[in-house]
């Protein structure tokens, strides 16, 4: 059935459409792009302010101390009695920081966690987006399943705009992963009353862990 | 939905006595315009981006056979299987085969105008799959059996109590067990999510629909606000994407500027907050573990490219019309009786389920031009209406007392002479008829008008002695 109804709608299509030549009649170079920043501290304060328009909450961490006041901090907050990290790099990299006995837990993130860190491959100074992928050992569903989310990300990883995270993709020849995420602020609806609530079916809280100094988290996308 | 556009009439006058309605409406109307206006605001680029954003759906509609391939190929590269559905029987019973295939019993989806399109959930429901609507809206409507009334907010027409109820009176082994008096927005937002996360982690197959479709990448690009689509698409062991073939885009960089469009004018947000990016391949978890599908979807897509009609193709589903539509604002989205409603549905559905069974749509519209001033890719919907109008009288679709107006209004232009005299006894009888009280209550004619507002005294002559007046004082 599916190949009869191919030819149909194609043949339909060809008769009306253009014949593809290599000669395009849209300019690859008239993109409108979104914000450019001077330098990247002013992209660094756009961000965060982006981040806090979302409704998502910002902590910069440039020493390990900062990164541990931060994430036990939120898991206090947040009542987590554990915090779940998924991927071993990370989790490696929050033990250094947050020292022995601490409430970390390597695993896979399950539906009633009430928290878990993840680390974003990049942030976009624009929105105060946030890009996670879909990784072997970090399954998109972490990024969903917990009550509240943290994210880490590394300054340097920011980008201005939507425009320059696909090119930087595409300097670095990366291929799709079977799903990519711009997350933005906590999970929301105003389908009922036309009331906003967060929490719909993601996380209700979003933490951002943004990492300033020479901390090595970096180093984990290699 | 089975289409009832043919039912306007009535369906229309019911919505405006329901009080319900009404005051869920007067939400609306202050408030996703007032949004997407504040957002523009923020958004000074927002002309040179709808420029753009015409730029790439035109071309992309002027080479869709050659995009609709390299997607293709795109997807089965990955691992993919690419599915093509001439019209909706087609593609229902294609998701229903592939559900069989994979030996699903329940099913979950993400909301998608093009599955109600093709009433998908009926066919699933027919074939015997447990079917759960996870946006909540959907769900609502889902679970009271009615149509969606906004492309956006499906359920934007009930209150919140009518929603209490509702969750109520099918949530029975919820621990609230809340009754109607006691509900908040919160807890029945808590509710809700917890009632369906359960459905989430069940499902053995995931159906989303798709706001872009990069056919250089063979990705489907979903946004939401909930994060339902995102567990629908990476839970079940199936995931199935069903789209519209308009939905293709170039490449992934493009879809910057149309995102930046679709959230601003939908909800007024500068970005939503989930983006969503899903492709066949990736890491080992992925196909044959995990098989993805994609539906491309005709259902008479194919016979609007190249035509006088072409334009409404460019539509990215953001609802910006309808939230700016004086009739939508008074009757609501169900009174279509169409899937789409509003502006851009009155120029779809004749497309869809053919003129003769909605010639109704393109008229109820008052031409004010806010639909098209609010468009964000610029489609000229009261031109657009106005062919489907011109097309309806050359079929004889339009009503009886249309065509003898019309045939009547014709006779009297065509003889100015004539026009004038009628035209001047007509408007010195109304103002005799009004000279006591300076407006008139009833006419033979125009009843529906007059029963909501007086007409003012005409002044006793027309537009045309009136002019010459002036002419002679100069």
């Amino acid at each position: 059935m599916s190949e009869n109804n191919r030819t149909q709608i194609l043949t339909r299509l060809r008769a009306q459409c253009t014949p593809w030549t290599d000669a395009q009649d849209l300019d690859p170079d008239g993109a409108v792009l979104g914000p450019a920043f001077a330098n990247h501290a002013a992209r660094l304060e756009a961000f965060a302010a982006a981040v806090a328009q979302s409704g998502a909450q910002l902590d910069r961490a440039a020493t390990a101390a900062e990164v541990r006041d931060a994430l036990l901090g939120t898991a206090a907050a947040s009542g987590a009695a554990e915090v779940v990290v998924p991927e071993p790099q990370v989790a490696a990299f929050l033990n250094t920081c947050v020292g022995p006995g601490a409430v970390l837990a390597q695993r896979a993130v399950r539906p009633d966690d009430t928290l878990a860190v993840v680390w974003a491959e990049a942030g976009i100074a624009e929105t105060g987006t946030l890009v996670v992928s879909d990784r072997i050992e970090c399954p998109a569903q972490s990024n969903f399943l917990p009550a509240h989310w943290v994210v880490i990300l590394h300054a340097l990883d920011l980008v201005d705009h939507f425009e320059a995270y696909w090119d930087s993709r595409a300097r670095t020849g990366q291929t799709g992963p079977r799903s990519l995420h711009w997350i933005t602020g906590p999970s929301r609806t105003a389908d009922i009353g036309m009331q906003m609530q967060v929490g719909a079916h993601g996380p209700i809280g979003v933490h951002v862990l943004l990492l300033t100094g020479e901390l090595g988290i970096h180093d984990l996308e290699a | 939905m089975e289409n009832q556009s043919h039912r306007f009439d009535i369906l229309s006058a019911e919505a405006l006595r329901n009080h319900h309605l009404n005051s869920s409406l007067e939400r609306l109307r202050g408030g996703l315009s007032w949004t997407r206006a504040a957002a523009l605001e923020q958004f000074p680029q927002f002309d040179q981006a709808k420029v753009r954003a015409v730029e790439v759906k035109d071309h992309c509609l002027r080479h869709l056979d050659h995009y609709l391939e390299q997607l293709e190929s795109a997807v089965t590269a990955q691992g993919g299987q690419v599915h093509w559905a001439i019209d909706a029987a087609a593609a229902s019973q294609t998701v229903v085969d592939l559900c069989r295939k994979h030996s699903a019993h329940k099913v979950i989806k993400s909301k998608s105008m093009v599955t109600e399109e093709i009433a998908l959930n009926r066919h699933l429901e027919d074939a015997g799959f447990e079917v759960t609507e996870t946006d909540l809206g959907e769900y609502i409507i889902q679970l009271r059996q009615e149509p969606p009334s906004h492309i956006v907010g499906p359920a934007i027409h009930l209150t919140v109590d009518q929603v209490a109820q509702t969750f109520a009176e099918h949530h029975t082994d919820h621990p609230s067990a809340r009754r109607p008096e006691r509900a908040a927005v919160s807890d029945l937002v808590t509710e809700a999510r917890e009632v369906l996360r359960s459905r989430f982690l069940e499902a053995d197959v995931g159906i989303t629909g798709a706001n872009f479709l990069v056919a250089d990448s063979g990705t489907a690009v979903v946004v939401t606000n909930e994060g339902n689509a995102d567990l629908c698409a990476v839970l079940p062991r199936v995931q199935i994407v069903v789209a519209g073939i308009d939905k293709v885009v170039p490449n992934a960089r493009e879809t910057a500027n149309l995102l930046r469009l679709l959230t601003r004018s939908a909800t007024g947000q500068p970005c939503a907050t989930y983006t969503s990016f899903f492709s066949p391949g990736g890491h080992a978890q992925s196909p044959p573990d995990r098989p993805f599908h994609l539906v491309l979807v005709d259902n008479g897509r194919s016979r609007l490219v190249g035509s006088e009609q072409q334009d409404i193709l460019r539509c990215i589903r953001c609802g910006a019309c309808m939230n700016h539509c004086p009739v939508y604002a008074e009757i609501g989205g169900q009174a279509y009786g169409s899937v789409y409603p509003g502006p851009m549905g009155a120029v779809w559905t004749p497309a869809l389920v053919g003129l003769e069974r909605s010639a109704v749509l393109p008229a109820a519209s008052t031409f004010c031009g806010r639909c098209e001033s609010v468009c964000p890719v610029a489609i000229p919907l009261p031109r657009l209406m106005r062919n489907w109008r011109a097309e309806a009288h050359e079929r004889g679709l339009d009503p009886p007392a249309t065509r003898l107006g019309l045939r009547l209004w014709r006779w009297f232009a065509e003889r100015p002479g004539a026009y004038r005299g009628v035209t001047r006894a007509a408007a010195r009888g109304l103002a005799w008829l009004g000279r006591r009280h300076g407006y008139l209550r009833s006419l033979p004619i125009g009843r529906g008008w007059l029963a909501w507002r007086d007409l003012p005294s005409p002044e006793g002559q027309t537009f045309m002695d009136l002019m010459r007046g002036d002419e002679r004082l100069q």
